[in-house]
């Protein structure tokens, strides 16, 4: 592991409000192939180029997912 | 914006062309080229020169200048010369007769003149069929009159029982609903080729609720409503190109602040300019015709401008198309113009008359079959769709029309002053809506401003649009839509308090602010800063820093706020936008490992999904992959992972595994076969050659080696043994 600190720039993200709704996303293998490393409970990395792909995905099954740049 | 300037197309003009360019400008013929140049561009960089020159022009002249305003300075020649003539304006007769068709007669006198040049790739050619693109220089246009077009001598109809228009408001409607529809899918992608992606229509036409064969207008139907509209955006100065995708210069609030004239004017100007679309597409154009559309379109402008315009009333569509045909028909055609008689001087004066009258009786007869119902069917769809015309109805049929105010305003802004002024949407937001407990909105258009239109369109789904209402619905989607928009919570509150005749219903009001919480439920967020610490301590440590963000776990720091680069003196740093480093090994036996000391935020997670984590790196397997796929993954895109991380390429063998656990048919098949072996050439020829042998031969596996089938063994060691061969069992085989 690194001593130093690492900035990370330009990494695509999601959150949620619940940690239970993640667990649910990795648990659904339509959202779960987009979700990469799990920062926290209820952070994680999304996988290259997915944005557009996992907000399609979470609006099909009912979710408003909020974009931001 | 594109300047129409002269300067730099007058060098590729050949001399000959410019003498006659330069009298306009006070210039002799004697003059060289270069002094012919030099003439006409200081000419028209003079705006008083200019001013002069424009005096000394005959009327057709100015008629054809204010022609090339109307439509943006550049035109079709064969536009040009019809529009002309459908103003009502003489061409003299020594420029109709300098060609014996006609055609192209105009373009060449103006271009003579030294008014125009070709637009295409030569400035000095024009085709002989007047096909060829023309263009003045703007200097001239800037000073040139407006179109003075002579009105038709028509008597309007009985005031009809019947009639019907679309009151500027709903036009707005449907123009700002496409607009936000389009910026909702943040622009249109075009292909490589500059065209209009299908799909993205197809999306279009799905948000405006506009089926591809067309729609129903208060009746009258109006085919593929979607390809028309988006061109007509395109082509106007609506949208601009970036990246190959078309977006939005203004938003559609922006635009809705303009008045209606300009508004409609904009799509006008888009459609007048657009080729794809035609007005009879329902009923199959053919190709011509649909490319001469677009130039009926313009001619009929010109057309519907010189309707009279000191009576108030009905005109017959008979009178009306009749009075353009006297005016452009033996010109003008979508299909195409039957040639003028030519005659030879054996023809007497009485054959030539009734060869001319039989040539009109057909122009005549073409023109009902093709250009009169190209007339009614331009009438019935954007005239109406734009509302510049109102329709007069007997019996569901289209027996007659008038211009609207906004048809006036948009034809004759000279007249501004003098005559019926549009109703203007109100400037300040008013009570001018209605909402309802099962979320329906009725709009009231004659109070709406033009901004609440845009409002709705923002956050709610238009179920209908009559003459005077509007009827919308909130729903979870739309209200998601306008939010993502950039809009808040707040913003719609406000908006739908402020517009509303009554209280908002509690319901919607509790319904509102619940969809608004859910879009906080989950957020995706395309690109963030996060700093990624050894443990948790230098974290605790860096935040008692005055470094400002969110703690994500135990060891990272969302970044939040302005990021000066002091705070990562020391830091490395690792950009997801850019490509990451091949840090990527693998076996044949698909044992990854991960370059020593690197790491980043995507690789163990992605190597995780296809293969089995062990202390010193990943083994993939028939299982992992198996199970991969199964989950929906795509092999297609590990194998674009291993081929941009990987610092060697993927052995062969183990790309073959890859497909093959993916559920590839990977097939190889195995046989036992027995090496023949000859060291000496004259003997392996011999045996090769041997009829006793070949049945029993299978191939050659080298130059000198044949292959027996196992079970034939006994059979060739026989022929050999009867042959004196001497068969020794010491052959070995070499690796590859």
């Amino acid at each position: 592991m690194a001593t130093e600190p690492i900035l990370h720039e330009n990494l695509p993200l999601l959150e949620v409000l619940d940690p239970i709704l993640l667990d649910t996303l990795y648990a659904d293998p339509h959202t779960e192939m987009y979700l990469l490393t799990r920062l926290s409970e209820s952070v994680a990395v999304i996988a290259p180029d997915s944005i557009a792909k996992l907000e399609k995905i979470l609006l099909k099954q009912g979710h408003t997912p909020k974009v931001v740049e | 914006m594109y300047q129409h300037r002269f300067d730099k197309f007058l060098p590729h003009v050949n001399a000959d062309k410019l003498k006659p360019m330069v009298r306009m400008w006070g210039g002799e013929s004697k003059m060289i080229k270069a002094e012919c140049i030099a003439c006409i561009t200081n000419g028209l960089s003079d705006p008083s020169r200019v001013s002069a020159a424009l005096q000394t022009l005959e009327p057709w002249e100015q008629a054809a200048l204010a022609v090339l305003k109307l439509y943006g300075n550049q035109v079709p020649g064969e536009v040009l010369d019809v529009a002309i003539r459908a103003a009502g304006v003489d061409i003299p007769q020594h420029i109709n007769n300098s060609r014996w068709d006609r055609r192209g007669a105009v373009v060449d006198a103006l271009f003579h003149r030294g008014l125009i040049l070709s637009g295409d790739d030569s400035p000095g050619y024009f085709s002989s069929y007047g096909s060829t693109t023309v263009f003045t220089d703007e200097r001239l246009t800037a000073q040139a009159a407006p179109l003075v077009v002579r009105p038709f001598e028509i008597t309007p109809i009985t005031a009809p029982q019947n009639a019907m228009y679309r009151r500027p408001p709903t036009v707005a409607l449907d123009m700002i609903g496409v607009l936000q529809a389009i910026s909702n899918m943040g622009g249109l992608r075009l292909t490589q080729k500059g065209d209009l992606r299908v799909a993205e229509v197809k999306e279009l036409r799905k948000a405006v609720n506009w089926p591809e064969k067309g729609v129903q207008i208060d009746g009258i139907f109006f085919p593929d409503p979607a390809t028309a509209w988006v061109e007509a955006f395109r082509h106007s100065d609506l949208l601009s190109l970036q990246n190959n995708v078309l977006i939005l210069r203004e938003s559609p609030e922006q635009f809705a602040t303009q008045s209606y004239e300009d508004q409609i004017r904009y799509v006008l100007e888009g459609l007048l300019r657009s080729n794809v679309w035609s007005e009879m597409m329902d009923i199959g154009m053919h190709y011509h015709n649909q490319q001469k559309s677009y130039q009926g379109r313009q001619v009929l402008l010109v057309g519907l401008k010189s309707l009279p315009l000191d009576v108030d009333g009905f005109f017959s569509i008979d009178d009306f198309e009749l009075a353009l045909f006297n005016r452009i028909g033996e010109h003008f055609s979508i299909s195409y113009v039957e040639n003028r008689p030519s005659f030879y001087r054996k023809e007497t004066p009485s054959q030539q008359i009734q060869a001319l009258a039989e040539w009109q009786t057909k122009l005549r007869k073409n023109w009902l079959v093709t250009e009169r119902r190209w007339i009614i069917a331009a009438l019935k769809t954007w005239a109406y769709f734009l509302g510049l015309v109102e329709l007069a109805l007997d019996e569901n049929e289209i027996n007659g029309f008038r211009l609207t105010a906004l048809g006036y305003a948009i034809l004759h802004p000279e007249l501004a002053a003098t005559h019926e002024t549009v109703a203007h949407s109100p400037k300040t937001a008013t009570h001018a809506w209605v909402v309802q407990p099962n979320f329906e909105v009725i709009a009231y258009l004659e109070q709406i401003s033009a901004l609440q239109l845009a409002f709705l369109e923002r956050f709610a789904e238009r179920k209908q649009a009559n003459q005077h209402t509007a009827l919308f619905r909130l729903t979870r989607h739309s209200v998601y839509r306008g939010l993502e928009s950039g809009a808040s919570l707040d913003d719609l509150l406000e908006g739908l308090v402020r517009g509303s005749h009554a209280e908002i219903p509690q319901n919607v009001l509790i319904e509102l602010r619940e969809w608004a919480a859910l879009r906080e439920q989950i957020t995706l967020k395309h690109r963030i800063k996060l700093l990624e610490f050894p443990d948790k301590q230098s974290l605790e440590t860096a935040c008692q820093r005055d470094l400002k963000g969110k703690i994500v776990g135990e060891r990272f720091l969302l970044l939040t706020g302005k990021v000066s680069k002091l705070d990562f003196l020391g830091s490395s740093r690792k950009n997801y936008a850019l490509a990451l480093p091949r840090c990527l090994s693998i076996t044949e036996q698909g044992r990854i490992r991960i370059q020593k000391d690197y790491q980043d935020l995507w690789i163990a997670a992605q190597l995780d999904q296809w293969a089995e984590r062990q202390s010193d790196g990943w083994q993939l397997t028939a299982d992992s992959v198996a199970k991969a796929v199964q989950s929906g993954k795509k092999l297609a895109d590990f194998l674009n992972l291993l081929a941009i991380r990987l610092k060697e390429s993927l052995p062969k063998f183990t790309h073959l595994a890859l497909q093959a656990w993916a559920g590839g048919d990977m097939k190889a098949e195995l046989g036992k076969t027995v090496a023949l072996h000859c060291r000496n050439n004259e003997v392996f020829q011999a045996l090769a050659a041997s009829r006793q042998l070949r049945p029993y031969l299978k191939g050659k596996l080298t130059h000198n080696t044949l292959l027996v089938n196992d079970a034939d063994i006994e059979q060739v060691l026989a022929i050999l043994e009867w042959a004196g061969v001497t068969i020794s069992g010491n052959f070995e085989v070499r690796s590859l």
